[in-house]
């Protein structure tokens, strides 16, 4: 693999999504700026900060999305052929187009995340307060664009933008009505339900999973014990790290034989 | 790629620094409210007691910038950002008296008065106090003094007080009705109405940061007082003698019954302050902003000479402005 040509690729691949990246920022900017201004009487910082991140992490999940979802457009239109004709191959093709369309908006989103804040309120980062949703953010960014990499690789840009565009938003609110149930509930059948649907969920969005873990951890509840059931969140986040890779390496797999 | 990242981020370097430089020509107003807290009568309780003439006296000291002044920001905010400013306005410091009594209340039946000093006469306000409890010895559980000695200390205060503040009415609230609901030893139970006056004083003061009140609080002697926790209705210069002869005796049957009175004051203070939480950035953090946007910017420059072909988007924009321009 010529890493150069992947770089060149993935240039050129930003340089046409530049508008869409571009205003993702300015609307991200903007939330930013509005949070600073109504951060909410009496609100701790861990939810403060979670608050804001998730509404800009489902902006961002949707950019990723719609952005891979260009490569099945790309294929169903022929226009994949140039690329493959002498430049790429096909494996340099689909890193590029995955560091183009989830490495940059997400190198994006955190570093514009820490800088904001560095000007800001700088002992949130020197305190690694900010850093700590961040970790749980970049796989859950990395599973969306690996599920949609996969139908767009696939040529079917129709599953692949909506599933993108859809995911974002069911899975948080699948996952908190699956956490939710499994918190209240002592019917041990129920339980048995909400819990694998918690974990299965988890591993797709490790961000609101961690979100859930950490705000349930902080309340007393009177079933506090079903939570020590469940996997920790920096584990289900290494799962959900190795699924996406499992995903990605086996599009690889399936775009090398696929018949263009 | 780099330039995507150097964009994006000089787009959101700017867009904070319009929003901290607004902010700090004029700043926004977060939220605004009044506000009120109950400050510990039992610590400190009263540092001196005394029969002066025919009253019982309580003299307490409220050093309010230490203890229960907000002088700050809020938790959240002081360890969110330094962008948050709150601003604490007219301050106000409530004594409410209240109790039960029997007989004809008058208006020197009660009487307060709020010396506000400084943090100097404060200190030698205690010392003056301790001085005297070791001069007085009239009992080893409560800091009873003689008449002279609490003479002696309000008069230092009234002689170091930068404010004075001494008006209280008191004020006859209606017969106040009590329902209490007793249990038999058959096992019934009966509803007993009691019916008692009652009374309230308030003072206020506006305490000045960092300055100590000197509270001196007296009640006629004679005047039948019930705590507001539990006890039974006793004149209060009784309850002083009474503790005063049950110190000399060691009787702690009795100390336990007078403790109620001389420890749970039948008063209560209030804080009342309005506050004003902006969102004031500061030169600081302006000039971190700038940094930023000096940063993103050089590295836009150097991008641009190692790969020039990639910002032809400026040239083609420029170009066709231009062009706008000259057709008008």
């Amino acid at each position: 693999m010529d890493l150069r040509k992947v770089f060149e690729h993935t240039t050129y691949a930003v340089n046409r999504r530049l508008l869409a990246y571009t205003i993702t920022i300015i609307v991200m900017s903007i939330i930013t700026s509005l949070m600073l201004l109504f951060p909410g009487y009496g609100t701790p910082i861990d939810v403060w900060i979670s608050g804001q991140l998730t509404i800009v992490s489902i902006i961002f999940k949707i950019l990723i999305a719609l952005q891979i979802s260009r490569i099945a457009r790309e294929i169903t239109s022929g226009e994949i052929q140039l690329y493959l004709a002498h430049t790429l191959t096909r494996s340099e093709y689909v890193l590029s187009m995955l560091l183009a369309s989830w490495f940059t908006p997400t190198l994006i989103l955190v570093s514009s995340y820490i800088v904001t804040f560095t000007i800001a309120a700088p002992n949130l980062v020197i305190s690694g307060e900010l850093l700590k949703p961040l970790i749980h953010l970049v796989p859950d960014l990395l599973f969306i664009a690996s599920i949609t990499l996969f139908f767009a690789s696939r040529g079917r840009e129709g599953i692949a933008t909506t599933i993108g565009a859809a995911l974002p938003i069911l899975l948080p609110l699948s996952l908190s009505i699956a956490f939710s149930g499994y918190m209240n509930t002592s019917h041990p059948v129920y339980t048995q339900i909400f819990y694998v649907f918690t974990i299965v969920l988890g591993l797709m969005t490790p961000y609101t999973y961690n979100l859930l873990y950490v705000n349930y951890q902080n309340i007393s509840y009177p079933l506090q014990g079903n939570l020590s059931k469940l996997a920790n969140p920096t584990l289900n986040t290494l799962a959900s790290l190795a699924l996406s890779i499992a995903i990605i390496t086996l599009t690889f797999v399936l775009f090398k034989k696929k018949d263009l | 790629m780099f330039r995507a990242l150097l964009i994006t981020l000089t787009i959101s370097v700017l867009i904070l620094l319009g929003v901290l430089v607004y902010g700090a020509m004029k700043p926004i107003v977060i939220s605004s409210g009044d506000r009120g807290q109950s400050i510990s009568m039992q610590n400190p309780g009263p540092l001196a007691i005394a029969l002066v003439n025919n009253k019982v006296c309580f003299l307490y000291i409220y050093d309010v910038s230490f203890s229960s002044m907000p002088g700050g920001l809020q938790q959240p905010y002081q360890s969110l950002s330094d962008l948050y400013y709150q601003e604490i306005r007219d301050r106000r410091l409530t004594f409410n008296i209240y109790g039960s009594a029997v007989g004809n209340l008058t208006n020197s039946s009660v009487a307060i008065r709020i010396l506000e000093v400084n943090t100097v006469a404060a200190l030698e306000l205690q010392r003056i106090i301790k001085e005297e409890l070791d001069r007085s010895n009239l009992s080893k559980y409560h800091p009873i003094v003689t008449d002279e000695g609490f003479t002696r200390i309000v008069g230092y205060a009234e002689q170091k007080s930068l404010h004075i503040y001494n008006k209280c009415n008191v004020i006859e609230l209606p017969w106040s009705r009590m329902v209490v609901k007793i249990s038999f030893p058959n096992g019934t139970t009966r509803n007993f109405i009691f019916i008692e006056p009652l009374f309230i004083c308030n003072a206020t003061s506006i305490p000045q940061q960092g300055n100590t009140h000197v509270v001196e609080l007296c009640f006629d002697k004679d005047l039948k007082i019930t705590p507001i926790i539990s006890g039974n209705l006793t004149s209060i210069g009784e309850v002083v003698e009474k503790a005063i002869n049950a110190s000399r005796f060691n009787d702690y049957s009795t100390l336990k019954t007078v403790d109620l009175y001389l420890r749970n004051p039948i008063m209560n203070i209030i804080l009342r302050y309005s506050y004003l939480l902006m969102l004031k950035p500061r030169l600081e953090h302006i000039l971190r902003a700038l940094a930023f946007l000096t940063i993103f910017t050089g590295f836009t420059v150097i991008h641009y000479r190692f790969r020039p072909y990639e910002y032809t988007f400026i040239a083609r924009f420029a170009r066709r402005l231009r062009q706008r321009i000259y057709r008008r």
